[in-house]
């Protein structure tokens, strides 16, 4: 039913004579659950719907949104945008958008279990199974959701893209007290699909390990070596470095300084395209297409068909993250990376799946050869600067390694570097790719999507820890 | 309100024991900017209902945006449209279904059931801010910033226009309005050479974007030639914009909600000393012009003034009906039906001028502004954040000089202990990692913990 608001919306862009109009229809159905402490704090359901509009008019942008379904608000509110976008005119940027094929296409994510299918009972006595598995934390907050995303697009071009994407999700913080020694683990998990995905994810193993791991840690963990040694950062480490030093630095939004007030630039410029960013065997992609992923679709937030994007290719900068507008500005084609986090917002250059190539080292031949060194298992703090150049990562699990063998727990190692001393003092590999969830961050107003960090172990050499 | 009475009559006739229905209606507008070009002009028009329903200790969440259809809510008073409440009849069916297979939450204690004269908020809401000419209001900001020498310029102009309605099971109903503008500008000379500064006001007499102009590139303009910075320990003087995401982090601390999951460093911290003698702190639900001021919280509890740190001393959390009820107060005004939650974060006012402070500092750093803070841990404090835009080298009382690359690594309640002085000119602003609007002049914390990349 909400359709006919789409369209109604569309040949009124049209009936304006706008040089390009698209509207995007978004329908979220949600479902979530917290358990704070062992006891359910709060559950329910939510069915969202609205429409975002954009359109060029004399090359200038404008943008609504809208989830009064009626025709004459609808009408009301473009033309008002249309007003304002005339006004500013004089002080507006020339925009243009790629030319790109126009595509006409439905897809859907499948759940092979259907999240409404599931018991709520059933999931609540999961997440209580869950939280006594780490009974002796002193905070314990976890939330289960899931979320069916539909979507309905269409453009004065004559794209039209049809999809759904459903996405479950957790997230969990733990917070444990020893000796008067406190320490905190968060984070989260995403796959778009089906129950199957929390059903895979083992939840009540999940924290038990992560409890046991941050209970050995407090009690045991010592300072890390203060020389420089080599470090092994696993999985989940190397997934938040590769999202931050360099998925983010190569949207091209922020290279052209769109985003310059808030998300701020990139260390980047257009002309480093072939730079040497990272030791040769340094391979780093974003692919939306992946499947199961958080960051999943196959036609991005401007129709565009998605594609692997090959960030880093032996060491060298290979391309950049393009929405049609940025792609139009370096006179390249657009590779299909505009999201929107909802209708109400509008699509801007985001990743999707970003992750570091696997090698054929495995874990232990990572080790193998260090005489003194830290493995850095996963993080809590973490932050880099706004053009995406010096960064932070303090480890949470840790462990000290002796002549190539994991020793003891160390405390808190803290790794702060730049972006091309990172890249480049990587000497090997691992094959062990894991891919993790994170929230990403931009745009003013805020947009949060979810996205896959990914990537193997990997070995850093000669690097001093704080 | 004809719509949510008829939801509420249903939810009552089905065997609610608390509901509460929050109708919002929110028109907007805004125009962002880069490299002194507008790049996109915005429109909004969102409308919601929000409900939260217990039944047997058994708290649900939900809302509705798809029962506004063609004779909904936008026909008030002109006769309630059918298809509405047929959909109604439908949630509030889907409401019970749902009731029947969730868990009560034991120490849930109720809503609010008192009867309060509310008192409407001073220059909460102002005609002529909602009608301002967006374009010319960006044109003086960026004009304001290239008088100080910015060369490029970054940023947004927010116009809101919000109102709401809250109706209670105890019969309680009232109505919020504001208007809200916010004008955020980062002006840039060259790459690492920036300033940022935002003017947020719900009255349009107050609402400065050329002093917001001016201040961003001002502070662009000083920052010339930052030279990297060096580990170490040094006095650092937090301006307005820098300060505000640790306030919003503070204030967050200070909910019942976070102090009960394990994220907050106020933890068995009440009527305990957790910062200098020099900081006070309070939230204000009633602050004049307040751009997040209400005269009553998400159950109806009129709004106050409620200090969290006297002089050093934290006082007290912030709660809703049920959470007080459970410890045997009073709630303080501050739902959030889920997590009580701070309106307007306000640090009492000091003596010294910047000037003065600056005077005061051996070695130390201005800070104008951070980015990405993030805490290794809420409970016990320990957080990084990193300087941008402006941040100035102080040696023997005088800048000496800007600096980049650097990160504070600190813990919270440190940073509190080591506050030696507040300054005398107040901000009001909100930002992007301070969703919270926040009431501050400039600090001083002494011995702060700088650290920069190994290599």
């Amino acid at each position: 039913m909400y359709e006919e608001y789409a369209d109604f919306a569309l040949k009124f862009l049209k009936k304006n004579n706008v040089q390009y109009g698209e509207v995007r229809l978004e329908e979220h159905e949600e479902e979530g659950l917290i358990l704070k402490n062992g006891i359910v704090e709060a559950s329910g359901f939510d069915h969202t719907v609205g429409i975002g509009i954009r359109f060029l008019l004399n090359n200038s942008l404008g943008f609504v949104s809208i989830n009064r379904f009626e025709k004459d608000s609808i009408k009301e509110n473009i033309m008002k945008a249309v007003r304002l976008v005339r006004k500013g005119n004089r002080l507006s940027e020339k925009v243009r958008l790629s030319e790109e094929p126009i595509h006409k296409k439905r897809y859907k994510a499948l759940q092979k279990i259907k999240f409404k299918d599931v018991d709520l009972r059933d999931k609540i006595q999961l997440l209580q199974e869950t939280d006594s598995n780490a009974k002796k934390a002193i905070g314990r907050y976890l939330s289960l959701s899931s979320d069916v995303a539909k979507k309905y697009f269409l453009t004065t071009e004559g794209a039209g893209i049809i999809s759904e994407v459903p996405r479950a999700n957790f997230t969990y913080f733990l917070t444990l007290n020893l000796n008067e020694k406190s320490a905190q683990k968060y984070w989260q998990f995403c796959n778009s699909g089906g129950y199957e995905h929390v059903k895979k994810w083992n939840l009540p193993k999940l924290i038990l390990d992560e409890y046991k791991s941050i209970e050995k840690n407090l009690k045991y963990a010592k300072k890390p070596p203060k020389e420089n040694i080599d470090v092994v950062v696993g999985p989940e480490v190397t997934g938040i470095m590769v999202h931050e030093s360099v998925g983010h630095p190569f949207e091209a939004d922020r290279i052209s300084g769109r985003e310059a007030a808030q998300a701020g630039e990139s260390f980047i410029n257009k002309g480093m395209i072939g730079n040497f960013l990272g030791n040769e065997i340094v391979n780093i992609v974003d692919d939306p297409t992946l499947e199961n992923s958080a960051g999943y679709y196959l036609y991005d937030d401007e129709g565009v068909k998605a594609r692997r994007r090959f960030l880093i290719k032996n060491g060298r900068i290979n391309e950049f993250l393009h929405n049609r507008e940025t792609a139009a500005e370096m006179n390249v084609k657009s590779n299909g990376a505009a999201r929107a986090e909802d209708f109400d917002k509008e699509a801007i250059v985001r990743m999707a799946n970003t992750f570091l190539i696997p090698g054929d080292y495995s874990e232990d031949e990572l080790i193998e050869g260090i005489k003194l060194g830290v493995y850095i298992r996963d993080f809590t703090e973490w932050n880099i600067d706004d053009k995406r150049f010096q960064q932070k990562y303090v480890g949470s699990d840790a462990f000290l390694i002796k002549n190539g063998k994991i020793k003891s727990p160390v405390l808190k190692p803290v790794l702060e570097l730049t972006t091309p001393t990172l890249w480049k003092s990587i000497d090997a590999i691992g094959k062990n790719l894991e891919y993790h969830t994170g929230t990403c961050g931009k745009g003013e107003p805020m947009q949060g999507v979810p996205a896959f960090l990914g990537g193997p172990s990997i070995r850093i050499k000669n690097v001093k820890l704080g | 309100m004809e719509t949510l009475e008829y939801l509420m009559k249903k939810l009552k006739q089905s065997g609610i024991d608390d509901a509460v229905l929050t109708f919002s209606a929110n028109h907007s507008r805004q125009i962002k900017f880069a490299d002194n070009k507008i790049v996109k002009t915005g429109v909004e028009e969102l409308r919601n209902i929000g409900i939260f329903v217990v039944k047997d200790k058994k708290i649900l969440t939900t809302s509705c945006h798809d029962l506004i259809g063609e004779a909904g809510l936008s026909s008030v008073g002109e006769g309630f449209a059918e298809l509405n409440k047929k959909s109604m009849d439908k949630i509030v069916k889907r409401i019970f279904e749902f009731l029947k297979l969730m868990q009560p939450k034991n120490d849930y204690y109720g809503i609010n059931n008192k009867k309060f004269r509310y008192q409407e908020i001073k220059d909460g809401y102002d005609p002529k801010a909602i009608s301002i000419d967006d374009v010319d209001y960006v044109d003086k900001g960026i004009n304001a910033a290239f008088k100080e020498g910015a060369k490029r310029t970054n940023g947004i102009l927010e116009v809101h226009d919000f109102k709401s309605t809250i109706l209670t099971s105890n019969d309680i109903m009232f109505n919020e309005k504001r208007s809200e503008l916010y004008f955020s500008i980062r002006s840039f000379i060259e790459k690492d050479e920036s300033g940022h500064m935002n003017a947020l006001s719900t009255d349009l007499k107050k609402f400065d974007v050329e002093g917001a102009g001016k201040i961003s590139g001002e502070t662009a303009r000083d920052s010339r030639n930052p030279s990297k910075g060096s580990k170490g320990t040094y006095d650092i003087i937090f301006g307005p914009m820098a300060i505000s995401p640790l306030l919003n982090v503070i204030g967050e601390s200070a909910s019942i909600f976070s102090v009960e999951a394990g994220l907050s460093f106020f933890s068995g911290k009440e009527n305990k000393k957790v910062g200098s003698n020099n900081i006070t702190l309070y939230d204000d639900g009633r602050l004049t012009g307040g751009v997040n001021s209400v005269k009553a919280d998400a159950e109806g509890v009129a709004t106050r003034k409620n200090v969290l740190i006297e002089n050093g001393i934290f006082k007290q959390y912030l709660y809703n009906t049920s959470t007080a009820r459970k410890y045997g107060i009073e709630s303080t005004g501050n739902a959030g039906l889920i997590s009580p939650g701070p309106w307007n974060l306000v640090v009492e006012k000091g003596s010294l001028s910047l000037p003065e402070m600056i005077k005061e500092i051996k070695n130390g750093i201005y800070v104008t502004n951070v980015w990405y803070t993030r805490f290794a841990n809420y409970h016990a404090g320990d957080f990084s954040t990193i300087p941008r835009d402006g941040a100035f080298l102080i040696k023997n009382g005088k800048i000496v000089g800007s600096l980049k690359n650097i990160r504070i690594s600190e813990n919270i309640l440190r940073l509190l202990q080591n506050i030696n002085c507040v300054g005398n000119r107040m901000k009001y602003l909100r930002s992007w990692e301070a969703h919270t609007p926040v009431l501050t002049p400039h600090l001083l914390v002494k011995n702060c913990n700088i650290t920069v990349p190994t290599s």
